[in-house]
């Protein structure tokens, strides 16, 4: 669990075994690979898991990282909450006083859905998560209960 | 040749230029006992061809048209220099009549062929009537500038290259394929033109294809003197750019060879011309050849010739611009052995070519017998974006071509260059190619041959994943996020206190 | 046997015990969504830097034909590590044993660990994974619980407590999350409940799945139970190591300080243009914390329940804070029985660990309303209330905009030994809101009047003016200044560093009687 996984673009690459990284200068990242009773210069960039490798003039990008590393990338890759439908209601009663979206309408997260004008204060809905909204089941000038269900997003 | 007594032909020349050939340039006026002048922009101030002059004047902002192709920046620098002389490389300004005349009137002496026929010949299709005048056959084409009158075009038969007459170099070109394309094609190639080069004038040539791009070296002086000094094979290009040449052109049967000689010679002498010249030429599969252009500057390729023949071109440019004669024997002086030249340019051949950006980091080029590198940058060196990114010129000359294309590739297996994707790889791919090592390959080489290079293979792509897991692995740890706790814990010292007994 | 061999013998040993219940278990937790034991602890520590103890541990059961089975480790990993280089204690359940089930020996080694961390002074981080009490210990196993269930309260507040429920915790278990200082659920993988969805179909006929009756979702958003919401198992992982950036190792070491930080990621000028200038119009409170705290430093506790108040950790200059405030947004802010119940467990926990708190106050009062009346708005609101009061860490309130009633002494006023207290020009202390004094003091100036509306208006606007600003507080010292909002992120941090050995006690007790 504590190897290395190198990665070249997406694909999972092996690692050649019997060869040998010779520095010539690390700073600037002259290296030579020995083995099989060859010596190949090499130029060796990068830090943590980021690496540019220049091999017969080619220059490759590699990622290496630990399968801890490579965990807690995708993780923050992936989008946060689920995906599938999502009821936004009401959580407080009051007036509607006005509706900023559609169905069909993309959102991000945050974006400000209606507006509902209760305890003398107008109120922002927001969304939850970056989503698109199915359908709106309130207009303005209407009064809704705490969970009232206002608009659905998927 | 010279005397150490003779002096120098000028005192002090500035060159119009940046780069590998700026290096080029001042190493030959050094040679020449002659002071060099270098230019730079603000994108320039610590780059290499600064270092190699005695004095550097600014020119301006990084943007070209500000700075390398600003005329009055250029003279200015030149007055405060002292300089009598401006050599303009190649590229920019060298091509620009204008300019070629304010250097005259200022007093200075341009380093390069006459502002007549720089105006004359910089209309490419000027250019083909002269030759055709010359007797020279030229691509089939319409030399009339084009009208609406598209049946001269269908004559030509499909596909036709739309060029614009005040282009070059690869530059202006539009391919038509079917005859619906025509006139929009047209009207497009037009407008693009008129923007680029400020003259809309249009003409269309038959394509060729496939074709071989074989040039020819002119030199000549002041006195009606005029040297052939051979001829190079450019056929390896990248979008009609070059990015391999080779003096010898492999293959080239001696008739032909005389041929393009003396097609050169006639389109040379039908003007009034002096300094460094390139005829260039293509030849179709039948062997036939027809003229494509005259380039009245010295090319990127120069050292390729001079490598073959013995003659420094630059240096000679320099001398007959000061009136000197080219001596007799200068065209038949032996040719010996064979050059090949490879471009490196910071761009990603396996990603169409695009321009790769960035700095270049690690930098080590090769040496030993037989290699000529010409380097515009260094180790370390950020690489502007305004300017085009010829990194290096990497030329090998050996007894013959197979030799040649073994001390390349030896070159090539000692260079390292870190930092930004480089053309690198294509050429040691090409030097392991078997119709290169055949010397069997023309324009469409590049496309057809290499399209965006081979996969890599599997046993390369497990030494590049154990040089990157090594490195890693030998790499020293960071630091931990936070500062670690404080080493004198207030619980252990509580603890202490809490454990005495009172 | 040679030396030899012994030495190989514990090396197969090891082996077999990394394997838990085997390596078909370990790929159907796998299929499940979830990771294995060691799995978690791996991406939870720092690389390489966990230790295990009492890995050859096995059950002292033979009932039921349990000694057939018998498994090293019973069940569940424990040991110790580092997160950002502190040590930290730790134990996880291992489903594929006996479905993670509590024993006798399971509850033993979590004990061990919970008592190394309380006599060395760290924290404890306890994942769990486990279908419950190994039925076939019986009470042997109930009083495993229990002996867990004390060690939680006796830590409680001397070192940080953190929990990951990261598959079914159920029946008594529960308890031992619910006691620790912050919960982290993961979403859809993880449930807690007291009893099960078969239970109660069966005794209150209520049909509910799993994911209904506790999943990750309800605990966040309905009952409170869990602070944190994790999309999965990593990123859950990765939350409880951050929450440890924020705490120190125990209550009486000092707070980890950032080495490095940047300025807040909303540009002081803007919070200048932050507040709308008709009051009917509400602002999001987030914003202003990222005009106030360092770029990218806050993390949101309890982010899904009870919305209406902020509670989270956050960092001014590498400092730790915790960061409490009305979100003008929901429910306009107001304070009501779940928001006053998250704010004062949030304020507790700390102070508990020397966390000082920030506090931001926008609240036009309490909730009206029969069913928080009935409900007792009164007891709830009165913890948010003890806490701060009894709280002793440093606190540093900023009223933004409204503080009215009895809101305004709850909330970190100076009266309840608030240490620094700001307020803004657009702050408003009164009793109540303008529009209702007036009715109240006027009302008979305004049944008189010719115009009842229009002299309504003009009191209104005169009432405003004289007192709905920060001034009169601030002429008695209430407030200790007025500052520019663009000015408030410089304000707290200096005042962070003035109150850095503030010494402050509570009378001696056994304890307070805090209302619950």
């Amino acid at each position: 669990m504590s190897d290395h996984e190198v990665r070249l673009g997406d694909r999972h690459v092996q690692p050649a075994e019997g060869w040998r990284l010779d520095w010539l200068d690390r700073a600037a990242g002259t290296a030579r690979l020995v083995g099989e009773g060859r010596s190949i210069p090499v130029v060796v960039e990068g830090s943590g898991s980021e690496w540019a490798v220049t091999l017969h003039g080619r220059r490759h990008a590699a990622t290496v990282r630990t399968w801890r590393e490579r965990l807690f990338a995708e993780a923050e890759q992936t989008t946060r909450g689920h995906t599938g439908e999502l009821t936004v209601r009401a959580s407080l009663p009051g007036l509607v006083v006005a509706v900023r979206v559609s169905p069909g309408d993309e959102v991000a997260e945050g974006d400000s859905l209606l507006t509902i004008e209760a305890m003398k204060m107008q109120n922002e809905v927001r969304a939850p998560r970056a989503a698109r909204v199915t359908t709106v089941a309130v207009q303005a000038g209407q009064v809704v209960a705490t969970g009232a269900p206002l608009l659905t997003l998927e | 040749m010279r005397t150490d007594t003779s002096p120098p032909p000028f005192e002090r020349v500035l060159v119009a230029n940046r780069g590998e050939i700026a290096i080029r340039v001042m190493r030959a006026c050094r040679e020449l006992g002659i002071s060099p002048v270098a230019v730079y922009s603000d994108a320039d101030v610590d780059a290499l061809h600064v270092r190699h002059a005695d004095v550097a004047e600014r020119l301006g902002p990084p943007a070209p048209a500000e700075s390398y192709l600003s005329i009055e920046a250029i003279l200015a620098a030149a007055q405060r220099s002292g300089s009598q002389a401006i050599h303009p490389g190649y590229g920019f300004l060298s091509e620009n009549h204008a300019f070629a005349r304010a250097v005259e009137d200022a007093g200075l002496t341009f380093i390069g062929p006459p502002a007549a026929t720089l105006q004359m010949l910089g209309n490419k299709l000027a250019a083909r009537r002269s030759a055709e005048a010359a007797g020279v056959p030229t691509v089939p084409g319409t030399s009339v500038a084009l009208g609406d009158d598209l049946t001269e075009l269908t004559r030509l038969g499909l596909p036709i290259m739309l060029k614009a007459a005040a282009g070059g170099g690869g530059r202006g070109m539009r391919r038509v394929d079917s005859a619906d394309e025509l006139g929009e094609a047209l009207a497009a190639a037009r407008r693009e033109a008129l923007s680029a080069f400020g003259d809309d004038t249009v003409y269309a040539e038959r394509i060729i294809s496939p074709a071989r791009h074989v040039e020819v070296q002119l030199l000549g002086d002041r006195h009606g003197g005029l040297a052939v000094l051979g001829e190079r094979d450019c056929s390896i290009q990248r979008r009609h750019q070059k990015l391999v040449e080779e003096a010898p052109a492999p293959g080239l049967d001696e008739a032909t060879r005389a041929a393009l000689f003396d097609g050169a010679r006639r389109v040379a002498s039908a003007v009034d011309f002096h300094s460094a010249a390139t005829a260039e030429f293509l030849i179709d599969s039948a062997g036939n050849h027809y003229f494509l252009e005259m380039n009245t500057r010295l090319q990127v390729e120069h050292g390729v010739t001079e490598l073959v023949t013995g003659v420094d071109i630059v240096a000679w440019q320099i001398r007959v611009a000061a009136g000197e004669r080219l001596p007799a024997g200068i065209a038949d002086a032996p040719r010996g052995g064979h050059a090949i030249e490879v471009r490196i340019y910071a761009e990603d051949p396996y990603d169409g070519f695009r321009p790769s950006g960035g700095t270049v980091t690690a930098w080590q080029m090769p040496g030993g017998p037989g290699v000529r590198v010409e380097a515009g940058v260094e180790a370390q060196t950020p690489l502007p974006a305004e300017y085009d990114p010829l990194l290096a010129k990497l030329l090998v000359h050996a007894s013959d071509r197979p030799a040649a294309i073994a001390r390349l590739r030896r070159a090539l297996d000692e260079t390292l260059i870190g930092g930004v994707q480089t053309d690198h790889g294509f050429h040691r791919w090409l030097v392991d190619h078997l119709a290169f090592a055949d010397g069997r390959y023309d324009t469409s080489f590049v496309e057809v041959e290499w399209g965006n290079g081979p996969a890599t293979g599997s046993e390369e792509e497990g030494l590049v994943a154990f040089a990157a897991l090594e490195a890693r692995r030998s790499e020293r740890t960071g630091d931990p996020r936070h500062v670690a706790a404080d080493d004198s814990s207030a619980w252990g010292r509580q603890a202490r206190r809490g454990a005495l007994r009172r | 046997m040679s030396t030899a061999d012994k030495l190989d013998r514990l090396r197969s040993l090891r082996e077999e015990s990394l394997l838990g219940g085997g390596a078909e278990r370990i790929e159907q937790q796998h299929a499940r969504g979830r990771l294995a034991a060691r799995e978690r602890l791996e991406l939870l520590l720092d690389e390489g830097s966990f230790t295990e103890l009492d890995a050859f541990v096995t059950h002292r059961a033979s009932d039921f034909g349990l000694d057939e089975q018998r498994f090293l480790g019973d069940g569940v990993v424990t040991g110790f590590g580092t997160v950002d280089g502190r040590r930290v204690f730790v134990y996880s359940q291992d489903f594929t044993v006996f479905g993670g089930s509590l024993s006798e020996t399971h509850a033993e080694k979590i004990c061990k660990v919970m008592d190394l961390a309380m006599e060395n002074g760290m924290p404890i981080i306890g994942i769990s994974d486990s279908g419950g009490a190994r039925i076939q210990e019986g009470v042997v196993s109930l009083g495993g619980y229990a002996d867990i269930f004390l060690r939680n309260t006796l830590a409680s507040g001397v070192v940080p407590q953190i929990s990951l429920v990261m598959g079914p915790c159920a029946g008594g278990a529960v308890y031992s999350p619910a006691i620790t200082d912050l919960v982290i659920m993961v979403e859809g993988t993880s449930y807690m409940f007291v009893t099960g969805p078969n239970v109660v179909k069966t005794v209150t006929h209520e049909e509910i799945d799993l994911e209904g009756l506790g999943g990750a979702r309800v605990h966040n958003e309905m009952s409170g139970v869990a602070h944190f919401l994790a999309g999965g198992e990593p990123q859950a992982l990765q939350l409880a190591r951050t929450l440890l950036g924020y705490l120190p190792s125990n209550n009486v070491d000092e707070l980890p300080r950032a080495a490095e930080w940047s300025a807040p990621s909303l540009e002081g000028e803007s919070l200048d243009a932050l507040i709308p200038d008709s009051p009917k119009q509400s602002y999001d409170m987030h914003q202003v914390i990222a005009g106030v705290v360092d770029g990218e430093s806050f993390t949101e506790v309890h982010a899904h329940y009870a919305r209406n108040i902020i509670c989270g950790f956050a960092r001014v200059e590498g400092r730790p804070i915790g960061i409490v405030a009305q979100q003008p947004e929901v429910l306009a802010g107001v304070l009501d029985i779940d928001a006053s119940d998250k704010a004062a467990r949030f304020v507790r926990t700390c102070d508990c660990f020397n966390v000082p708190l920030v506090t931001l106050v926008d609240v036009p009062g309490f909730l009206p309303g029969v069913d928080q009346e009935h409900r007792g708005i009164i007891r709830h609101g009165a913890k948010l209330l003890y806490a701060y009061s009894e709280a002793t860490v440093p606190k540093i309130t900023v009223i933004t905009r409204k503080a009215y009633g009895g809101a305004y002494d709850v909330m970190s006023s100076k009266h309840i030994r608030g240490d620094m207290n700001y307020a803004w020009p657009t702050a408003e202390i009164a009793v109540m809101g303008v529009e209702g004094a007036v009715n109240i003091i006027f009302r008979d100036r305004i049944e008189a009047a010719d115009d009842a509306d229009a002299e309504r208006a003009r009191l209104i606007a005169e009432y405003e003016e004289r007192f709905a600003n920060p001034y009169i507080a601030a002429a008695r010292g209430y407030v200790d200044e007025v500052i520019l909002p663009s000015e408030t992120r410089a304000r707290v941090a200096g005042a962070l560093v003035l109150l850095e050995n503030k010494r402050q006690a509570v009378p001696a007790k056994k304890h307070g009687n805090i209302p619950l």
